[in-house]
């Protein structure tokens, strides 16, 4: 039972990945430029050059 | 029964929209946990929320048999639009049509069999167990049929859960002896908030994963 615990501390979870992942990685800045197809355009040109 | 109640009674405010309203929090935080530490995941917070008050309404035999009608003509009337191209709103107001009559036609030929609580059901609750199907039907198109049953077990079994913990003697006692026990729930949001540990599901979710992990 406790090595099932201290092994189940190297697995990634939902709540972990939600946590220290998903939300600290994707600011609301970025989704938005993310959802919105021409700004999206226009900042990837840009950065192909 | 608390001095806080008893100052809001005096303004005339019903009894049980006190104890409704103190207890919603209550099962909202039960679902959070379930959610968190249980890993059983329903469609997100308002349809397991909202169908234990149906329940409370309808009493939990009319109601499971009101959402089961509802849930199979709905399942039925979509299998059946299928062939059908439509836009998305006009086809779910077919849907919803449908299901109307199907839950017109329920309570009819209960009170016809003389089960007068299934006739009598207001029409609230009714209502929003209709409108709940819609979350169900969009997870049914985008995710199969498969997922949205689980999830609307998961609901169901939420739900009705609910409804055993607001029939609870001790519980609705409690809830008007110790209003302030709301900020508790608060708390406990906030550590089910931050919580980043396993859910129960996930040790058998992962657990070909848990058995490979070298320990030291």
């Amino acid at each position: 039972m406790l090595t099932l615990i201290k092994k189940s501390r190297a697995v990634l979870g939902m709540n972990a990945r939600n946590l220290s992942y998903i939300g600290p990685n994707n600011a609301k800045k970025a989704i938005d430029l993310a959802n919105d197809k021409l700004r999206s355009k226009a900042v990837l040109r840009a950065a192909a050059g | 029964m608390s001095e806080l109640v008893h100052f809001i009674m005096a303004q005339r405010v019903d009894i049980n929209t006190v104890f409704l309203l103190l207890a919603l929090p209550f099962i909202a935080t039960l679902i959070a946990a379930f959610r968190q530490i249980v890993g059983i995941k329903s469609f997100g917070i308002y349809s397991p929320l909202v169908l234990t008050f149906a329940f409370w309404a309808t009493e939990l035999k009319y109601g499971l048999a009101i959402f089961a009608v509802i849930l199979t003509t709905g399942t039925l009337a979509r299998y059946l639009l299928k062939k059908v191209r439509l836009l998305y709103i006009p086809r779910m107001a077919i849907v919803l049509t449908l299901i109307s009559i199907a839950v017109l036609a329920l309570i009819t030929v209960g009170g016809h069999f003389r089960r007068y609580g299934l006739s009598s059901t207001s029409i609230l609750p009714i209502l929003i167990m209709i409108v709940l199907i819609e979350r169900f039907i969009s997870v049914q198109a985008e995710k199969g049929f498969r997922t949205a049953a689980v999830l609307s077990l998961e609901t169901l079994a939420m739900s009705v859960a609910g409804f055993f913990v607001l029939h609870w003697k001790a519980f609705q006692w409690f809830v008007l002896e110790y209003p302030y026990y709301v900020i508790g729930l608060l708390i406990i949001d906030v550590f089910l908030g931050k919580w980043s540990g396993l859910r129960l599901s996930e040790y058998y979710r992962f657990r070909n994963v848990i058995k490979h992990v070298d320990s030291d």
